[in-house]
């Protein structure tokens, strides 16, 4: 029988965006075990169990413990981890490691297994990847506001199986149900409408002020439904703070559930207001309509809710999306959406309401995109930004040269036409273009000095060497000064990086095969983006289930012959 | 007493050679683990130079000379590294290229010296001749060889046992492939000695599989595993861990049998306890004072040990048992760190380190032993990869 892991050390959102990836495994290997490793304090996430047959559970909190106690020294604990791994019911035939951290790319070359896929450490101690769409998360990290994926669609990718028409999944008990009639009972809200606010999140860059969740609050009539709290423990002082700067009743719920009786109660929701967080997720899995208000290190084209017509709002600056680490002092992404805004999106979201201009953020619509079926965040009516084209055609690029699978039942997904652009982003599309097309030029010399490098005079060798060098040198430093170009020239040198021959020809082999893929890539990323400069769209006119009969019609992306 | 202002700087100094390489490499990481600032001489390179003198069509003399001539420069590296680095100790093991010009040298210049013989006295006799050069000279066999040694001319002679390494050796998850290749109902692992010869030959009906160098050559070439190959340090812990009864035989050229005179215990022993492998052991006295009832099972005769193998096959979870107490006992009190400590209680003067200084055991710090793994294996071992899971969890680098 096919063994199969997936290895998600990751939070609850995560866990929970794994799912479609597990439902693919389920397609694709009906026969094979799947099992799944989680750490140990987010195990109780209650994923469908029909999804997987077993849970590894990573014993992350009785390792600190131990490793706490000095005296004991960490024989122990690594005694303990050898158990761990003995008791994991390896070997498997496939190990794929969703998780990007070096402490799981430990763990992933810590289980016996056949293969593996994902962030892994080799025995070199050199991290190995050994997948082309882990290598392009990795190399898209620092170009976040082109990123073109959700990690749900990357997922799924990544073991090789296509994506559904389903989104996430989550179990709701008939406890949690039970649970859910009780709080609606207690707080009079059976039958009625309601609308549920997530204050909190995992950080406070990424948190929308609680004053302002206050006075969204106050700004949307009661007609439109109560309003409740909603959020973990921790953030039941928030949840105070918020009701007593609020003119209206609201109920505070914060703290009052497990996450299945919160994916109960927000299954009986109209709509959750959030920020990226794990209810997030959680309010997509069961279906519940989410307006996400994104800020800070969050990138929603890669973590939004996952689902035709959610809706998102997103910064209009130029530090956002700001880099995982960044160190911000300003958190000005937080002030960008006014309460009033922010009423309008909501009612806009339940449509209750026309689409709102908002003064410094963007109103992005979720959509399922064909041919592959992935997710994308879209302006609804908005003028698209030179950056929604270098997202949108960077997403085909890259689909087709990753070869992302077509979607299950195929159909269900529309195909977009992106809008003809205004004169300044064409301006800077054009700009755009002009950098790929160098950088094309110089990964396809460098590829054919690479490849000539077995047959070149050894005198000559070092001088070629330094050539090739200096070319990457200079495409990493285009990939920072030009974020279009950026996941190109990183994806370029993890491919470098991962080469595994130490023979002449493997080393030149697999170089020159890297220098012409970033060659290529550049290359159809610039006629993708020629193709809108010019406005060559052939039209095929359908239906699209997420836009009105303004809106631009339905089209597949490629050029006009003369 | 107030604390030293700086740890003690030790250099420690290998053989070209051997089976002390190994334990040159592990009594550095046991300074290491003390929080010694330690550096290793690790003259293994210069092994295979050795042996091409060796080898060398050329008169005894000449050889002679030639090997001698290679010692020097080598000795010179050591007086070359201790004069620009400054060490509190010299600290050699057996067969170390220090001969009484370099130790000579070292003292003169204000360096402590000591040597940990590692060896059999009896069989390698040189000790006597380098006693003296010594300040502390370190032997695995208690009196009456220590009066010899005070007697040859030792600034003192104490006895320290060999140990086992909890970085090298040590319980290690089995592939199919490793189980399939060393895995076994009864094995043993080492040098085709004649007492173990004959030892083995009668047991040749329950064809325990025999790994090591040389045994091809014997009566039981039938029985040597992977060809009569020499094996290497981490495929002596997969023999060990894969195999459910190991057999761990004293070695002794003098005898057909059990050495009736065994005054040391083997390194054999403290590694195949640390890996958390069953054993069985010859008795030898100094086990009494090492080891508690009941975490070693030993034999005195050949008779008793044919009782003794299929008596403990059908019964795992005695091994086990029996296994696990053997290892904490090693990791306990057994490791190279503990024999450093003992070392540097007995050469190193209070300014540079407390003697008696307590911790319930010298538990290894954590990144030295991944830091010093990394220096001396080539390739990330499953224990070193766990160690730096341990790492990203004790530092919250999830």
């Amino acid at each position: 029988m096919r063994k199969i892991l997936v290895v998600q050390l990751c939070r609850i959102g995560d866990i929970l965006m794994t799912g479609p990836l597990l439902r693919g495994l389920r397609r694709a290997h009906p026969s094979a075990e799947v099992s799944l490793m989680v750490m140990d304090s987010f195990a109780a996430t209650p994923l469908p169990s029909h999804l997987y047959d077993r849970l590894l559970v990573f014993p992350l909190g009785g390792l600190a413990g131990a490793l706490a106690d000095r005296q004991r020294g960490w024989e122990p604990s690594r005694d303990a981890l050898r158990s761990f791994f003995d008791d994991a019911g390896g070997p498997f035939d496939l190990v794929v490691n969703l998780t990007h951290t070096d402490m799981s790319a430990l763990v992933t070359s810590l289980v016996p297994a056949r293969r593996r896929v994902g962030l892994v450490m080799r025995a070199d101690r050199r991290l190995g990847l050994d997948s082309a769409w882990m290598t392009y998360l990795r190399a898209s990290m620092r170009s976040r506001p082109v990123s073109a994926f959700h990690l749900v669609d990357l997922f799924a990718w990544t073991a090789g199986v296509a994506r559904d028409a389903s989104g996430l999944e989550i179990t709701v008990t008939a406890d949690d149900e039970a649970w859910a009639a009780s709080f609606m009972r207690t707080h009079g809200l059976t039958g009625r409408p309601f609308i549920a606010l997530q204050l909190g999140a995992s950080s406070d860059a990424k948190r929308w002020p609680v004053e302002r969740f206050a006075a969204l609050a106050d700004a949307l009539d009661p007609s439109l439904g109560e309003i409740v709290i909603i959020g973990g423990p921790a953030e039941r002082a928030l949840a105070d703070r918020c009701v007593a700067a609020t003119a209206r009743r609201v109920i505070n719920g914060a703290g009052a559930s497990t996450l299945g009786g919160l994916a109960a109660l927000l299954r009986h929701s109209r709509l959750l207001v959030t920020n990226d967080t794990g209810p997030m997720h959680v309010a997509a899995a069961v279906g519940t309509r989410v307006l996400d208000v994104s800020s800070g290190p969050v990138s929603p084209h890669e973590t939004g809710p996952y689902g035709a017509g959610h809706v998102v709002v997103e910064p209009v600056l130029a530090c956002s999306p700001c880099p995982l680490d960044a160190e911000c002092h300003h958190f000005a992404c937080r002030a960008t959406l006014s309460p009033d805004e922010a009423a309008a999106v909501a009612r806009f979201a339940m449509g209750e309401g026309p689409e709102p201009v908002l003064a410094q953020s963007r109103l992005l619509v979720a959509q399922r995109i064909a041919p592959s079926g992935r997710i994308a965040f879209l302006p609804a009516r908005e003028a698209w930004t030179a950056d929604d084209y270098v997202r949108y055609a960077s997403a085909r690029v890259w689909e087709t040269g990753l070869d992302a699978p077509a979607s299950v039942d195929g159909g269900w997904a529309t195909t977009v036409t992106p809008p003809a652009p205004s004169a300044e982003v064409m301006a800077s599309l054009a700009r755009i273009e002009a950098v790929l097309h160098n950088v094309a030029r110089d990964a396809a010399q460098a590829a054919a000095l690479v490849k000539d490098l077995p047959r070149t005079a050894p005198a000559k060798v070092p001088q070629v060497a330094a050539r090739v060098h200096a070319t990457l040198e200079r495409l990493l430093a285009i990939g920072e000064s030009e974020r279009a170009v950026h996941p190109i020239v990183m994806f370029l040198r993890h491919e470098i990086d991962s080469v595994a021959a130490t023979d002449m020809a493997g080393v030149s082999r697999g170089q020159a095969a890297a220098y012409a893929g970033a060659s290529k890539r550049a290359e159809q990323l610039a006629e993708a983006l020629h193709v809108v400069d010019l406005g060559r769209w052939t039209e095929d006119r359908g239906p699209s289930p997420t836009s009105s009969p303004d809106a631009p019609t339905p089209s597949s992306l490629h050029r006009r012959t003369a | 007493m107030s604390r030293p202002a700086r740890p003690p700087r030790v250099l420690v100094v290998g053989p070209i050679a051997g089976g002390t390489l190994d334990t040159a490499r592990s009594t550095a990481r046991g300074a290491e683990a003390l929080g010694a600032d330690t550096r290793l001489l690790d003259f293994g390179a210069f092994g295979a130079g050795w042996d091409v003198i060796t080898k060398l069509d050329v008169s005894p003399d000449h050889k002679t000379r030639l090997k001698a001539d290679y010692a020097k420069v080598l000795g010179e590296a050591i007086v070359a590294t201790a004069a620009s680095w400054r060490p509190d100790l010299v600290l050699a093991l057996a067969q170390a290229p220090m001969n009484a010009s370099v130790s000579s040298r070292l003292r003169a210049a204000g360096m402590r010296t000591a040597l940990w013989f590692v060896e059999n006295h009896r069989v390698l006799t040189y000790w006597k001749a380098v006693a003296k050069d010594y300040d502390a000279f370190f032997a695995i066999q208690d009196e009456p060889f220590l009066a010899m040694v005070r007697e040859a001319g030792a600034g003192k002679a104490v006895y320290l046992p060999t140990a086992c390494d909890p970085v090298r050796h040590a319980p290690v998850t089995l592939s199919d492939d490793d189980r399939a290749r060393f895995g076994a109902d009864v094995s043993f692992a080492g040098a085709p000695y004649r007492n173990r010869q004959r030892l083995l030959l009668g047991l040749i009906d329950m064809a325990p599989r025999i790994w090591g160098d040389g045994w091809q050559a014997t009566e039981l070439a039938r029985l040597a595993a992977g060809g009569g190959a020499r094996f290497t340090l981490d495929e002596m812990v997969k023999i060990f861990n894969a195999t459910a009864v190991n057999l761990n035989i004293h070695s002794a050229n003098h005898v057909e049998g059990l050495d009736p005179d065994g005054d040391y215990v083997n390194p054999r022993t403290f590694e195949l306890a640390a890996c958390g492998a069953f054993q069985l052991v010859d008795a030898r006295a100094p086990l009494g004072a090492l080891f508690a009832p009941g975490e070693l099972v030993t034999f005195t005769s050949m008779a008793q040990l044919r009782e003794q193998i299929p008596y403990f096959l059908a019964r795992p979870a005695e091994r086990a048992a029996i296994a696990a107490r053997a290892r904490q006992r090693a990791i306990g009190e057994h490791t190279f760190a503990h024999r450093v400590r003992r070392i540097f209680d007995e050469t190193l003067p209070a300014s540079v380190w407390e003697a008696g200084r307590t911790t319930a055991a010298p538990a290894a710090d954590l990144d030295r032993a991944i830091d010093a793994l990394a220096r001396t294996a080539t390739k990330m071992s499953p224990d070193e990869a766990m160690m730096r899971v341990l790492r990203h969890v004790r530092d919250g680098v999830l």
